[in-house]
């Protein structure tokens, strides 16, 4: 099983091994989210970046959202590809009005997500990262499967 | 109103993949290769896992897009398969005098992560006259 500080490890080794990141706008490097257990906003919403899927502990799926966006929307990869993993329950309410949300296939058992988002014009990284990290742990417990065209 | 489209040379695109990927630039083999020389290709390096760029002198730059296991191969597969972009087939860029593929292709295999995001940084930010349907 992949955890999330295997995770956190690969990741900060990534950002040391593969980018000088005194060029990344003098931005500080980006982190893993807390884990965001389906209630209220997700972590780093307006950005691209890459998420993943945890069941308890463990990671079980990685993915990115970079899209271009559009209109005021710009580059907001994170919350709108997220979104097609879940639906808003409308039956229920957590505390302060905040919504819930369940996932849906075939991703149910998903308890959680954490997410990890880039400054603006550097979410091309995301992307690398997310390749790195299956390449990592593909072997440990990721579902994913990346085409090799 | 929709943004008027820049052309860029090759020096350009070249350019941007040097300055935002300084600190990594030597792990790619870049080489510009004539369209028409491009199916008889031999040279080291060629035929390797890597991101490639379609360009001839009319529209600039005309699409993006890598292979995890042959850029070259890959890229003439758009000419095999009369990709169309807007008016553009590009069937047609065969024999064109004028036309290159740029390819960035990675040195080391451990490298292939950084395709993806080489790949997305350029269709982001050298404007091809084809954009794909998402990145990533």
């Amino acid at each position: 099983m992949t955890t999330i500080k295997d995770f956190q490890i690969a990741t900060e080794r990534f950002l040391k091994r593969h980018w000088d990141l005194r060029e990344c706008d003098g931005n500080p490097p980006p982190q893993w989210s807390a884990v965001w257990p389906l209630v209220g906003g997700l972590p780093n919403t307006d950005k691209q970046g890459c998420y993943a899927l945890l069941v308890n502990d463990g990671v079980k799926y990685i993915g990115s959202g970079v899209g271009r966006g559009s209109g005021r929307y710009q580059e907001c990869g994170l919350g709108a590809r997220t979104a097609t993993h879940m639906r808003w329950d409308k039956s229920k309410k957590a505390g302060l009005d905040q919504r819930v949300y369940v996932m849906q296939q075939p991703y149910t058992d998903v308890t959680g997500l954490i997410t990890i988002g880039f400054p603006s014009g550097y979410g091309y990284l995301a992307l690398a990262l997310e390749a790195f990290l299956i390449a990592e742990f593909r072997s440990k417990g990721l579902v994913n499967i990346k085409s090799p065209r | 109103m929709s943004k008027e489209r820049k052309k860029l040379s090759m020096d350009e695109v070249e350019t941007a993949f040097r300055n935002e990927f300084q600190p990594i630039q030597d792990r790619f083999l870049v080489q510009r290769i004539p369209l028409n020389l491009a199916p008889s290709d031999k040279t080291a390096g060629v035929n390797a896992p890597g991101v490639y760029v379609y360009w001839n002198s009319q529209h600039g730059v005309i699409v993006v897009g890598k292979s995890q296991a042959n850029s070259r191969s890959r890229a003439l597969e758009h000419i095999r398969d009369h990709a169309r972009g807007g008016t553009l087939d590009m069937a047609t860029l065969r024999g064109d005098a004028n036309a290159y593929l740029l390819l960035f292709n990675i040195k080391a295999a451990k490298d292939w992560h950084w395709l993806l995001g080489l790949e997305a940084f350029l269709e982001t930010h050298i404007d091809p006259l084809i954009r794909a349907g998402r990145i990533g």
